[in-house]
């Protein structure tokens, strides 16, 4: 059987349509935060696999978003550099979100620290939470749509 | 561990409590990768990174800044809790 899901053409519109999913999650009734969370790192990540793919390396299936990193052009690593967005996405997100029942999530989230010395109910720290999640993927997302289109410009 | 990776630690490892090296080397000799340290507890996400950016300003020569890449700046419940 042919796998497409490995082509950088084909992780890179993909990286798009997931991004899109994970702002419907959270700007359309009924919300999904798990899967908000979820699908906005997955963009990111996909992006990452496009770039690093189209520059020669192999798939790997492990899900670190700083090891992709690792195998990303510079021009990247120097996008993100010191941006407070890639330090939020690194820190909140887990692979093991996927698995969450909403509870979960907010249980994650306050292991994790996040909540504490907030105003609101349990929603409105989910809500705010996966927000911030969803920005800060959004931007470093942007960034890897940025390389990939001049490098694939060429 | 290569050289620059090498001085990364060297410089953040008085100014970081409890600090663990998740960098990674790589190709042309720049570092990327997660600092792991207590000291990031109490600090939101741009402070860590402006921390970082300055003891990187005091320490390294500009060659070897253009050479770190993205550092993620964790705490130790960020880098330990797992979601499943």
């Amino acid at each position: 059987m042919l796998d497409l899901s490995y082509r950088p053409n084909v992780l890179y519109l993909a990286s798009i349509e997931r991004m899109a999913a994970a702002r419907r999650m959270i700007d359309d009734k009924p919300y999904d935060y798990v899967l908000a969370s979820y699908l906005a790192r997955l963009a990111v990540e996909a992006i990452f696999q496009a770039l690093a793919r189209e520059g020669g390396t192999a798939h790997d299936a492990r899900h670190s978003l700083s090891k992709w990193l690792s195998k990303c052009p510079s021009p990247l690593h120097d996008a993100l550099k010191g941006l407070a967005e890639w330090n939020l996405l690194v820190a909140v997100w887990d692979n093991g979100i996927r698995y969450l029942s909403f509870d979960g999530l907010v249980g994650y989230l306050r292991k994790n620290g996040y909540g504490y010395g907030k105003k609101g109910g349990v929603q409105s720290l989910v809500r705010q939470v996966t927000i911030d999640l969803v920005d800060a993927a959004e931007t470093v997302h942007k960034k890897g749509l940025a390389i990939w289109l001049s490098s694939t410009r060429r | 561990m290569a050289k620059l990776h090498e001085k990364v630690i060297r410089l953040l490892r008085p100014h970081l409590r409890d600090m663990h090296d998740a960098l990674d080397d790589l190709p042309g000799g720049r570092v990327c990768g997660v600092i792991v340290s207590s000291s990031f507890n109490s600090m939101d996400h741009q402070k860590r990174q402006d921390r970082l950016h300055a003891i990187f300003k005091r320490g390294l020569t500009p060659a070897e800044l253009s050479a770190v890449g993205a550092i993620a700046a964790l705490t130790p419940a960020e880098a330990s809790v797992k979601a499943m």
